[in-house]
């Protein structure tokens, strides 16, 4: 048998990140059965209770959003259309952990939507949803989260053309019927890998669960390794996160089965749909509705709070702030997708047991709480330091000092390890829907693997590139227990500065991080979107 | 063919004046005379930014710590790497410009040669050995950046120490410390709270420090018995209240906001946060589990609405009405009133007929592996005296550690109180006890 480079490859990837995950499995060489029976006894049902809620509401939420939201954006014409088209993108670069704290801000007991309330109608004198509750939280983080399954199905739409769905009315279906029958079956594949980056990114998220002292199965891993200082018991809490993790996507793709989604007709010559009477403007109040709560209201907010701080913290310290975001973002973006690329690739043309399970693994990352994982990789880069200083000194010689540990090339690995999942989803969606016969056909034709990749695959595959790039710089940049463990000294970013602030409870002088973060992520939002919208 | 050629050196000269030797260090110099230029017919035709004459001269400043043969060749390794670096960094650039121009444009063959380019050299270039010199202290800060640099500067400018800095959570620091063992670079932790300093002395990552100053400056409850940690600033947890709604006589204790009159009045942080975890493990250690578990029960009992995610928000509810009364740090109470004077606030301090108010600390360690212990007690001895004291009380509010130190003006105005005189270690002994003993009474 020849080995393939893919191959070889792919293993690479998946070593690169099997070892922090080992890292974190090894909590159960020692055993923590104290934490458990605590666990289990106070808290653990509430908590599981309360995730899976979390999971279940913000699943269906963004889902529904999602995919509706695309679907009119790419499908049909209505007044604004072509703004909402990237405009409904835009929320992506809000980090969740802002908009939850901005949400609290502006919505809670003592903020001033229900101070004026107060004021007019007295003490007890209106009905105010509690924010703080399962629904606020569910609310706040399908806003954040929704744009991933908007993008990736968006772009499904947009692909996948509408012969077939011309060839459904044809025969007889109603409109509605054919986009449920039709359409949301083909960009299945898009849809799932869209909704699940966003659970989880519930699942291991943290920041927005605390700003709401809402308990998830993730306080559970902190609160046993920041309050019990017990990192083994919780590794072993994360870990039985992941395997749940892993389930749900096994699961998924049994589903899944063998089907497979190809796309039939060449883009642009999309036919768009004419909304008329009071669907129209139904739709562009619906769409201007999502975009003002989820960026346009929670941006003014900023604004005026980072207004109020404006001289006192913006000084030639920002830009150093900018610059290390910016380019940890970029390089991160490089790297990542350079290696979902080519976990995309071996798996769909050199696919075996080896192959299928080094690409799973690969992509498990993104499930783990951020703190954890970050301190998978530290300890993994740590241990090879050590090793080599042991190896100095055993040649005669006394080295001391990190060797990786506190470099930014460490840094980069531990943002890769942690979002393969996210350029993955989309190039390989993408890779998905294109049909074996172009291939062939280059193959066919005389072209060499090399060429039939990087001119038939590699051009079709582009949207799917832009968008896995772009995932993963917006994610880099917003990313912070990693950054805040493994940065080289001086290298602090946005994301560090606005946990600075936050967790001392200034939430003003956290506005102007926050807002600067937003900008900075609309960049790259806004222009690869637009290309997108070319297509 | 490529549309355009590689940028390259056209220039390379390599200087190595000659190593001296100071005080252990070697100091190497390279000085690479780099010039370089891409051109080719793509970038002049569309005026991208890839046509100029680059010239750059580059200084690159090594210095080690020792000087040994093996260090030598590890030297010359990362004296190429470093040229390959700033090759790379050069390519990067000019690719980086052709990239951009013509990625979007049509022929992805040539695309996908930049990339690899740009992705190698982004690779290489970060690839950076880290190189410290030897007047510099490392401190890994638990403490917030904005609360700690303005100390750092001070020394640095009156010392000519340099202080590299990380700042992250106690925990995530306490585990790197432990993971690096003797390699790691850091002269001292820094962390808020004591329970977090107990941690970090009970794993073995920090020194006894021998130092009369800082037995002189430092009270004995608010230091290590075996000199591992030693406090810098004192936070005063205490009770703050809405005066139009609380009559005289009702507060007096901590224990007493669990009494039925608090029914919903009351408004707390999460459990989750360390300052609460250590009141309770105080609590512990005065009371015993069973006690203090009522008046958790009691506490929860009271509760107005759900804990708060921090101080600032239990003072925002109770200034709007959402309840009487709330536990905070002081140092909080200073930030509200600083931005907003009016908010009808006002402190109390509990417990002034027995153990007194509940105090903690941030504090630091010099960590057992420091490269230069004598530099870096001389930083925890400067942080304790009368200098950084003041800094420490001015920049947040808090109570300077060392007596002889006054506290800010605005913090005196709050009056004086009856200190708890419990050594902090107690909190960090308990607080996984305190930890549990809350999740069995419920409180979030």
């Amino acid at each position: 048998m020849r080995v393939s480079v893919w191959k070889i490859a792919t293993i690479t990837l998946a070593a690169v990140v099997v070892f922090p995950l080992l890292v974190v499995f090894s909590g159960w060489m020692q055993t923590e059965n104290l934490v458990w029976e605590h666990l289990a006894e106070t808290v653990l049902g509430e908590l599981l209770t309360n995730t899976a809620w979390l999971l279940l509401g913000v699943g269906m939420l963004v889902t529904a959003l999602g995919v509706s939201l695309a679907w009119l954006t790419a499908m049909c014409e209505f007044p604004g259309s072509r703004i909402f088209d990237w405009g409904l993108m835009l929320p992506l670069a809000v980090p969740a952990y802002v908009m939850a704290f901005v949400a609290l801000g502006v919505m809670d007991f003592t903020g001033p939507v229900q101070s004026v309330l107060r004021d007019v109608l007295g003490d007890g004198g209106y009905w105010f949803p509690e924010v703080r509750s399962t629904g606020g939280v569910i609310v706040v983080m399908s806003l954040a989260l929704y744009p991933y399954v908007y993008m990736l199905s968006r772009a499904s739409f947009l692909t996948q053309g509408n012969s077939m769905i011309e060839a459904a009315r044809a025969l007889g279906m109603p409109a509605w019927m054919a986009f449920f029958r039709v359409s949301i079956p083909t960009a299945r594949p898009a849809i799932v890998a869209g909704l699940s980056l966003a659970l989880m990114e519930t699942l291991a998220d943290f920041g927005t669960v605390a700003i709401f002292n809402y308990d998830t199965f993730t306080t559970a891993i902190y609160k046993t390794w920041f309050g019990l200082f017990n990192l083994q018991a919780a590794s072993q809490l994360a870990s039985f996160l992941l395997v749940l993790v892993v389930i749900a996507l096994m699961v998924e793709r049994q589903l899944r089965s063998d089907a497979k989604y190809y796309e039939t007709a060449r883009r642009g010559c999309i036919f768009r749909y004419q909304l008329s009477g009071w669907r129209r403007w139904a739709a562009t109040m619906f769409a201007g509705l999502v975009l003002m709560i989820a960026f346009i209201a929670p941006v003014i907010q900023l604004g005026l709070w980072a207004w109020e701080v404006m001289e006192q913290d913006l000084n030639s310290r920002y830009w150093g702030l900018l610059w290390h975001t910016l380019v940890l973002g970029g390089m991160a973006a490089i790297l990542t997708v350079t290696g979902a690329m080519i976990l995309a690739f071996t798996r769909r043309y050199h696919a075996d047991v080896v192959v299928e399970s080094s690409v799973g693994i690969a992509t498990l990352g993104y499930a783990l709480p951020g703190s954890v994982l970050a301190v998978g990789v530290m300890l993994t880069f740590t241990s090879i330091d050590n090793f080599m200083n042991t190896l100095a000194t055993i040649v005669g010689h006394e080295v001391s000092g990190p060797i990786l540990t506190g470099t930014i090339l460490a840094l980069i690995i531990a943002y890769m390890v942690r979002f393969l999942a996210v350029a993955y989803a989309p190039i390989d969606s993408g890779l998905g829907r294109i049909h074996n016969s172009l291939a062939e056909a280059a193959r066919g034709l005389g072209a060499s693997a090399v060429v039939t990749m990087l001119r038939i695959y590699m051009p079709l595959l582009r949207p799917g590139l832009f968008t896995a790039g772009l995932l993963v710089l917006v994610d880099v940049m917003k990313e912070m227990p990693a950054t805040m463990l493994l940065r080289p000294f001086g290298w602090d970013t946005l994301a560090v500065r606005i946990y600075e602030m936050t967790s001392e409870g200034e939430w003003e002088r956290a506005a102007l991080p926050a807002m600067t973060l937003i900008l900075v992520g609309l960049v790259p939002v806004v222009i690869l979107v637009r290309r997108s919208a070319r297509y | 063919m490529l549309p355009y050629r590689l940028p390259y050196f056209n220039q390379f000269i390599l200087l190595l004046d000659n190593p001296v030797q100071d005080g252990g260090a070697i100091t190497i110099r390279v000085i690479a005379l780099a010039g370089f230029h891409t051109s080719g017919k793509h970038s002049n035709s569309q005026g991208g930014c890839g046509s100029q004459l680059l010239h750059r001269q580059m200084i690159i400043h090594i210095g080690f710590r020792q000087c040994e043969s093996f260090l030598f060749f590890l030297l010359q390794i990362k004296m190429i790497i470093n040229i390959i670096r700033f090759y790379c960094l050069f390519w990067v650039a000019g690719a980086a410009c052709f990239y951009t121009e013509n990625m979007m444009r049509t022929d992805s063959y040539r695309s996908f040669k930049v990339l690899v380019a740009l992705l190698f050299g982004a690779i290489l270039s970060v690839a950076s050995p880290i190189v410290m010199a030897d007047d510099e202290l490392v401190v890994y800060s638990a403490r917030k950046e904005h609360l700690v640099k303005p100390l750092f500067d001070a020394y640095g400018e009156k010392t000519g120490v340099s202080i590299k800095y990380i700042t992250d959570k106690a925990a995530p620091l306490l585990a790197r410390l432990q993971a690096e063992g003797k390699n790691s670079p850091a002269d001292v932790l820094i962390t808020v709270d004591a329970g977090n300093l107990w941690q970090a002395a009970s794993k073995g990552v920090l020194a006894s420090v021998e130092s009369d100053v800082l037995k002189k400056n430092i009270p004995v409850h608010l230091r290590d018995a075996d000199n591992r940690w030693f406090g810098l600033s004192v936070r005063a947890r205490t009770v703050v209240y809405a005066p139009e709604r609380v009559r005289d006589g009702e507060l007096t204790t901590y224990e007493g906001l669990a009494e039925p009159i608090w029914k919903g009045r009351l408004c707390l942080r999460t459990s989750k946060k360390v300052y609460n975890q250590s009141l309770v493990a105080t609590m512990i250690a005065r009371h015993g589990e069973a006690k203090t578990e009522e008046i958790i029960k009691g506490w929860v009992a009271n509760l107005a609405t759900a804990p708060f995610s921090n101080d600032t928000k239990v003072m925002q509810a109770i200034a709007a009405g959402q309840c009487d009364v709330g536990i905070v740090n002081t140092y909080y109470y200073g930030r509200l009133m600083k931005k907003a004077p009016d908010t009808g606030l006002a402190l109390f301090w509990p417990n002034q007929n027995d153990h007194g108010v509940h105090i903690n600390i941030s504090g630091a360690g010099v960590t057992r592996y420091a490269e230069n212990r004598s530099e870096a007690t001389k930083l925890v001895e400067w942080l304790s005296g009368e200098e950084a004291q003041k800094i420490f009380a001015g920049l947040n509010m808090e109570y300077p550690v060392n007596p002889g130190v006054s506290p800010d003006g605005i913090v005196l105005a709050w009056g004086d109180f009856r200190q708890d005189q419990l050594n902090v270690a107690k909190a960090g002994e308990l607080q996984a006890a305190s930890v549990m003993l809350m999740d069995r009474a419920g409180y979030k």
